[in-house]
């Protein structure tokens, strides 16, 4: 065992000779400023598509006209398609991301939204006009702070449907529950200009055979809370579903329109769908 | 001391010994940096229990006569074999920015302080590997330990390019979401030598290679090449840090899958900037879990220098205060290594260290874990 000692202390004392011989050139008492060395960045070998998006198919359940108390479900197709994550289109909306920091983006968009089917309001709405699909375009914006967001959107008309603005502001936190499974709740606002609300919620002197006229002022007409649920089935599928909770409000709530029978302060509108990722 | 050296020389010169590699068990009790590194008694070997060689590690007072009986016996000859001791640390600071956490200040300024007393006496680590190096604080570490090249890992502007924030839903306002990297903090990667650094390279782990809030750091890896005197390659150090687990707050599976991955982002890092030289990679590895240390060390197939050194066999040492699970699993930090073709490599010496308290305040939430190797520019040949 002695044997055995003595050779560790040798091999210890070996070495450190070695060491210290080879070490020999180098200051360590250096006490100057450090030399700070450039790195390089090693090349990734993925390659990004230029095109990604999703294709998904589903129902969705939305009221018959903006204030009505009957919905209806329909078959729905839910399409995203963006290049290089700067020019999208994604279901009704269109448009471009202009800016793309690491805390705010924003962009210019364009949406389509429906008005009012005249099938639909005929019986519950006394003769009162339809409203025709109108095109807008806008500006949005999002912040985020990693899963915080909050994302804004100001629209305005240029179809000549209402002649007005609208902007919509919402917020969320996305929760993960499980490595594929997230829920969103979301908390929304939505404000109309005059024009705007006068088109939807408005009733002009002898439109209607029921409703009296009424003018609807500008102001935020909208809150809703959203839970927005995304179940991954696989790398490129994926279940989604939305449910909307909206209470109408100000002149919205006090128009003709939603408070007459056909009409309700209380909107739902749900979205149930799978998708393929691209 | 000088006489020792100079009567080691001539032993030297005349037997043309060098140390062998073989493990001789030697009781970790008594066994620490100091004595070792300064005392000029380097032990080579390791056994954690074994407390019958009391004697050499009782400072090893009688190494002189030990070596005089040693030369009798039939060592190793290696001849012509080039051999240098490497001391590499590698250390999570836990500088997380103010407000994350106050009042850091003085613990970095003692780090600092502990790394100039130990190059006062010699012992300093030649490498030293810093994670979570956040803090601008952190500097004083950098411009006062003594340390002659930095290689500093990426900011938090430099971001990888690629991959998706896995949070980010795809079903809502997709065109605002923030499916790039969003990063507030570097990488905490920051690499010092007494030797020069010839190379470095970085890669930052994509967006969809991060869990939880890990995520906001942009978590990577880096590789410098340092040129260590008397050896006939250069040593290719590589120095990360992983998604944490529990700490992360995100999903289990997400967090294991995760780190599955950036364990495969390392092994094709390793591939990228590999040329053949010997490698130690280290780091806070967060591998205390099983299945992640089981698919990181498969995946990597380097040598993990704790399970090496607490083998049998190893000729390597445990310091005091040390326990050997400190260095086996109930450790996120670890070193691994690989030889070259012609230089070999082991370690020797190992510590896990930084362990005092300032005002009460621990240093760092994690021990400094040191390794000291021996590397051979011809393989040390088994006696």
């Amino acid at each position: 065992m002695t044997n055995v000692a003595t050779r560790a202390c040798l091999g210890g004392f070996l070495f450190l000779l070695s060491f210290h011989i080879s070490a020999s050139d180098v200051d360590f008492r250096f006490s100057g400023k450090p030399i700070y060395i450039q790195s390089e960045d090693i090349e990734d070998d993925r390659k990004k598509d230029n095109w990604s998006g999703r294709l998904g198919i589903g129902i969705e359940v939305s009221p018959d006209f903006l204030g009505a108390d009957g919905n209806t479900s329909a078959l729905a197709f839910d399409f995203k398609g963006s290049y290089k994550e700067r020019i999208f289109i994604e279901n009704n909306k269109f448009g471009a991301l202009l800016h793309k920091g690491k805390l705010l983006r924003a962009g210019i968009i364009s949406r389509t939204i429906f008005g009012r089917d005249q099938n639909l309001v005929q019986a519950d709405l006394g003769g009162l006009a339809e409203v025709d699909t109108a095109f807008e375009l806008g500006l949005f914006a999002g912040t985020s702070f990693y899963k915080l967001f909050l994302t804004g959107e100001v629209y305005v008309d240029v179809s000549g449907v209402h002649k007005g603005f609208s902007a919509e502001l919402e917020g969320g936190y996305t929760f993960e529950v499980n490595s594929s499974l997230t829920v969103t709740p979301i908390l929304g606002a939505i404000w109309g200009s005059d024009r705007y609300m006068d088109r939807y919620f408005g009733i002009e002197e002898g439109a209607s055979d029921v409703f009296r006229a009424y003018n609807a002022d500008g102001g935020l007409y909208e809150l809703y809370l959203e839970g927005a649920l995304e179940q991954r089935l696989s790398k490129k599928w994926v279940l989604k579903a939305s449910l909307r909770l909206s209470d109408l409000q100000g002149s919205a709530e006090k128009s003709p329109i939603v408070r007459g029978a056909g009409g309700s302060n209380s909107q739902v509108t749900g979205f149930f769908a799978v998708a393929w990722l691209f | 001391m000088e006489g020792s050296f100079l009567m080691m020389r001539k032993l030297l010169s005349v037997a043309g010994l060098l140390l062998s590699g073989n493990a001789i068990a030697v009781a970790g009790e008594g066994a620490t940096r100091d004595t070792i590194a300064a005392a000029g008694a380097t032990p080579v070997v390791a056994s954690i229990s074994d407390v019958t060689l009391a004697s050499v590690n009782s400072n090893l007072t009688s190494v002189n006569t030990a070596l005089n009986t040693a030369l009798n016996t039939t060592l190793a000859s290696v001849s012509g074999a080039a051999t240098v001791g490497l001391r590499v640390l590698s250390y999570n600071i836990q500088a997380l920015p103010s407000p994350l956490k106050k009042g850091t200040a003085p613990l970095f300024a003692r780090i600092a302080e502990m790394l100039q007393e130990r190059r006062a006496k010699g012992t300093q680590p030649h490498v030293v590997l810093l994670q979570e190096a956040f803090d601008k604080k952190t500097d004083v570490i950098l411009e006062q330990a003594g340390y002659r090249y930095i290689l500093k890992g990426p900011g938090k502007k430099t971001k990888a390019k690629l991959g998706q924030a896995h949070w980010v839903q795809k079903t809502r306002k997709s065109y605002v979401k923030f499916t790039d990297p969003q990063k507030f903090m570097g990488s905490g990667l920051v690499i010092l030598s007494d030797y020069p650094i010839i190379k470095g390279h970085h890669k930052s782990f994509n967006s969809d290679e991060c869990a939880g809030i890990d995520c906001m750091a942009n978590k990577s890896m880096q590789m410098a090449r340092i040129d260590v005197p008397g050896l006939a390659q250069p040593v290719d150090i590589v120095n990360s840090h992983f998604n944490s687990r529990r700490s992360a707050k995100a999903p289990r599976k997400l967090s294991l899958k995760i780190h599955h991955k950036q364990t495969d982002k390392l092994k094709w890092f390793l591939k990228k900037t590999g040329v053949g030289n010997p490698v130690i990679v280290a780091g806070d590895f967060n591998t205390k879990q099983g299945a992640r240390y089981e698919y990181f060390a498969k995946k990597i197939a380097l040598t993990d220098a704790g399970t090496q050194c607490v083998s049998d066999n190893a000729g390597c040492i445990i310091a005091k205060g040390t326990k050997v699970e400190m260095v086996l699993f109930d450790t996120n930090d670890k070193h691994f290594y690989e030889a070259s073709d012609t230089v070999s490599i082991a370690p020797y010496f190992i510590e896990r260290n930084f362990a005092e308290t300032l005002d009460g305040k621990e240093l760092s939430d994690h021990l400094g874990y040191e390794i000291h190797y021996k590397l051979s520019s011809q393989p040390v040949a088994n006696d």
